[in-house]
């Protein structure tokens, strides 16, 4: 197995008497896409808002690219992350290109690196550059969420972190969406950790998979065995409903 | 961004201590004694005599008329703002010291020596308060007296606010003579004119008011003696009575110790509200006619400055403009500063916005009268309140906003790494911007109507020929303070408007 980009060490976390995730131990592999899988109340977003520093675990390790995620300056470690979300959730009150390379420009970049990377990112995501100076309420669904996955990956991530990003549209957009984000895979040199409850997403992006259910994972293993030899009845019974 | 807002900043602060220099330049001149006088017609006159017959001896007087009420003049006294003005007998023990009993004039001469304040002689007339009544509604009543009013339940019974307050007012007067009637308040300046008529049937007058021969009121008869005597006194600061270089000063005040009787009073009051002759000329004919100034010696287009200033409309749009401009500017600063620091504290938001809640439930004139011992009268105690006025729009606004940004964006922001300030400057602020606008925009409105009220502690502005017009019932007087005020409320108003969908439209097209 290729080194891991993540590891949780017995990481826990509750919500007052709600125990989200409990005692996770999980190694997420470099340059692979990962696909967590689960009910919503499983934990799953919770897991991947803690890589970014979001949510804080109330106990264990959690280390992202080798080191523990920092207490302090932790804006310069997610800037190594880029993370994208449901509904994309644009600025509303800047135009499409400002929301992109917002982060850029504030870490200092050129503004010829800016504009390149920038029309390189909308190429890429099959976004026409007329759409630059529209703001976000102007866009369709589709072309908002393209939008969140170009601001995503602006300042080059090796890591990239995706909250169920297809499931605010519909599904002709959602197959359009799976063909740019294929694209992505093969073009950047970048590993991804992806949470849908949808398992035919999974099938078609993931490389590996994570069950969990009720904090606690049921199964971690590449897609393939994961549909080949369900660890329990609950993940075959995901599976079947799935195809 | 942040720089260019710094250098506006920069810009504006030489103005402002500018205008700061300049007023508090005015206050300081040499050798001089400031006269106050309340907001009514008698008050202006006596006030105006008095200051003739000092200028005439060569004295620089200060006129500080019209400020709102006793609290406001005997306040302003007490805090070195006026030298001098006049009071009445009966308030001073009733209203001033809450006096239960009447007490001789030496006895009240001497519970104000403890206060600090020394009564002179009086001048002589009684302006007691009096219940007054249209002629047809006196004779409705047995005997004319204030207890046959018991039985009249459908009389429209309206005091001014004043004497719904004092303890010698409806409160005591209610309970002497046993009435019970759903009172309400009015202005004093236009309880005449609503009597007369007939919108209301009875109201508090003072027994001396020109207006009562204008519109032939009747005042009812105390036939329980409620009403104590209200002499008319010239009411000074000990320590300053006692200042051997006031001497001189002293003797001419007491030149008016018993030479205006009742008659002579009522007389001068009617000539103001019937015929319609300023007080600037009444009290001049006054002083001429008694030879306390020999004639020549005032010109005769030498009329007061307060006249000048009341009917000077650019002068008080300047000054109104001044007065809701700095408590706006500071409003917004420290509204937005204060936002600032405690919007992501849950419970000093809370505090900070029940203050501000608590600030605005205090009555304007309180607040002005709260002023007065801390920062005197004029400009600077009318900005202080104006600008605490305008912090609860501002800062509810603004928190509210501030709080309710969409949290998907905070997280949002947070995970592109934006550090706390980044995130304020280009997310936060901007998405509450409009609300924010729009808090300073109902405080701008709210600061232009209130700022007429600063007339009340001589801050002037368009409250000036409003104050001036209700004390001396002068509608058109009134008309040209409230109607530039009213249109400077309505302009505002709509430049703001214009403004805020400038802001908003960022939404909609960003270059």
């Amino acid at each position: 197995m290729v080194a891991p980009i993540i590891t949780f060490t017995n990481v826990s976390k509750r919500y007052g008497d709600t125990v989200v995730l409990s005692e996770i131990e999980l190694e997420i592999p470099n340059e692979q896409t990962t696909v967590i899988v689960g009910q919503s109340g499983s934990g799953k977003t919770t897991l991947l808002r803690m890589v970014n520093g979001l949510i804080k675990p109330d106990s264990g390790r959690l280390e992202v690219f080798g080191d523990l995620v920092p207490e302090e300056n932790i804006e310069n470690f997610r800037r190594k992350i880029g993370y994208a979300l449901q509904g994309a959730g644009l600025f509303p009150h800047v135009s499409v290109k400002e929301n992109i390379v917002l982060i850029a420009r504030l870490v200092g970049w050129s503004s010829q690196d800016l504009d390149e990377r920038f029309e390189m990112l909308m190429r890429q995501m099959e976004l026409p550059l007329d759409l630059s100076d529209r703001i976000p309420n102007e866009l369709s669904g589709g072309q908002q969420q393209r939008v969140g996955l170009c601001r995503a990956l602006m300042l080059k991530p090796k890591l990239l972190l995706l909250d169920e990003p297809f499931s605010a549209v519909d599904p002709l957009t959602r197959l359009e969406l799976y063909e740019v984000v294929e694209k992505l895979i093969s073009n950047e040199a970048v590993s991804i950790v992806m949470v849908s409850h949808d398992l035919g997403e999974a099938k078609r992006l993931g490389d590996r998979m994570v069950v969990l259910q009720n904090g606690i994972i049921l199964q971690n293993d590449l897609i393939s065995n994961v549909i080949g030899n369900p660890a329990t009845p609950y993940v075959e019974r995901l599976v079947q409903s799935a195809t | 961004m942040s720089k260019g807002w710094f250098k506006v900043r920069l810009k504006l602060l030489p103005l402002i201590l500018t205008t700061f220099f300049i007023f508090s330049g005015l206050s300081a001149t040499e050798r001089s004694i400031t006269i106050g006088s309340k907001n009514f017609g008698e008050n202006f006159l006596l006030a105006e005599i008095l200051a003739l017959m000092l200028e005439s001896e060569g004295l620089s007087v200060d006129r500080a008329f019209g400020l709102g009420g006793t609290l406001i003049c005997y306040e302003a006294l007490r805090n070195e703002e006026i030298d001098l003005y006049f009071e009445y007998t009966g308030t001073l023990s009733r209203a001033v010291l809450n006096l239960e009993e009447v007490v001789s004039e030496e006895s009240l001469a001497e519970q104000l020596l403890t206060q600090g304040l020394f009564m002179m002689p009086r001048l002589g007339f009684n302006n007691t308060y009096a219940i007054a009544v249209r002629r047809e509604t006196a004779n409705l009543l047995k005997g004319k007296t204030i207890g046959a009013l018991g039985g009249q339940e459908d009389l429209k019974v309206v005091f001014s606010h004043e004497f719904l307050e004092r303890p010698d007012g409806w409160n005591g007067l209610s309970r002497r003579y046993g009435l019970s009637f759903s009172v309400s308040g009015i202005e004093h300046g236009l309880a005449y004119r609503a009597l007369a008529d007939g919108v209301i049937d009875v109201t508090d007058a003072y027994s001396t008011d020109g207006e009562l021969e204008r519109y032939d009121l009747v005042l009812l008869n105390d036939s329980l003696s409620f009403f104590p005597t209200y002499f008319a006194v010239p009411l000074v600061r000990a320590s300053w009575a006692s200042d051997k270089e006031n001497a001189s000063i002293l003797r001419v005040i007491e030149k008016l110790s018993g030479e205006i009787d009742d008659a002579t009073m009522r007389s001068l009051n009617a000539q103001v509200v019937s015929e319609g002759i300023t007080y600037q000329r009444v009290a001049r004919a006054f002083v001429l006619q008694k030879g306390f100034v020999a004639d020549g010696v005032i010109e005769a287009e030498k009329e007061s400055v307060l006249r000048d200033i009341s009917s000077d409309l650019s002068r008080n749009l300047i000054r109104h403009l001044e007065l809701t401009g700095l408590a706006l500017f500071f409003g917004t600063f420290f509204g937005l500063a204060i936002s600032l620091f405690a919007y992501d504290k849950a419970g000093i938001s809370k505090i900070v916005l029940s203050l501000c809640g608590l600030l605005q439930t205090i009555p304007s004139l309180a607040l002005l009268a709260i002023m007065i011992p801390i920062f005197g009268i004029g400009f600077l105690p009318a900005v202080i309140a104006l600008f605490l006025y305008s912090l609860l729009p501002i800062v509810r606004n603004s928190l509210t906003a501030l709080t309710t940004i969409d949290p998907v964006l905070i997280s949002v922001s947070d995970a592109l790494g934006m550090t706390k300030w980044q995130q304020l400057r280009l997310v936060k602020l901007p998405l509450s911007a409009p609300a924010i606008f729009a808090g300073i925009r109902t405080a701008a409105v709210i600061s232009i109507g209130t700022a007429t009220l600063a007339a009340f502690i001589g801050a002037g502005g368009l409250g000036d020929p409003i104050v001036v017009g209700l004390s001396l019932s002068d509608m058109n007087l009134i008309l040209q303070g409230a109607i530039p005020a009213a249109l400077l409320a309505l302009l505002t108003e709509y430049c703001f408007g214009k403004a805020e969908s400038a802001v908003s439209s960022r939404y909609r097209k960003v270059s």
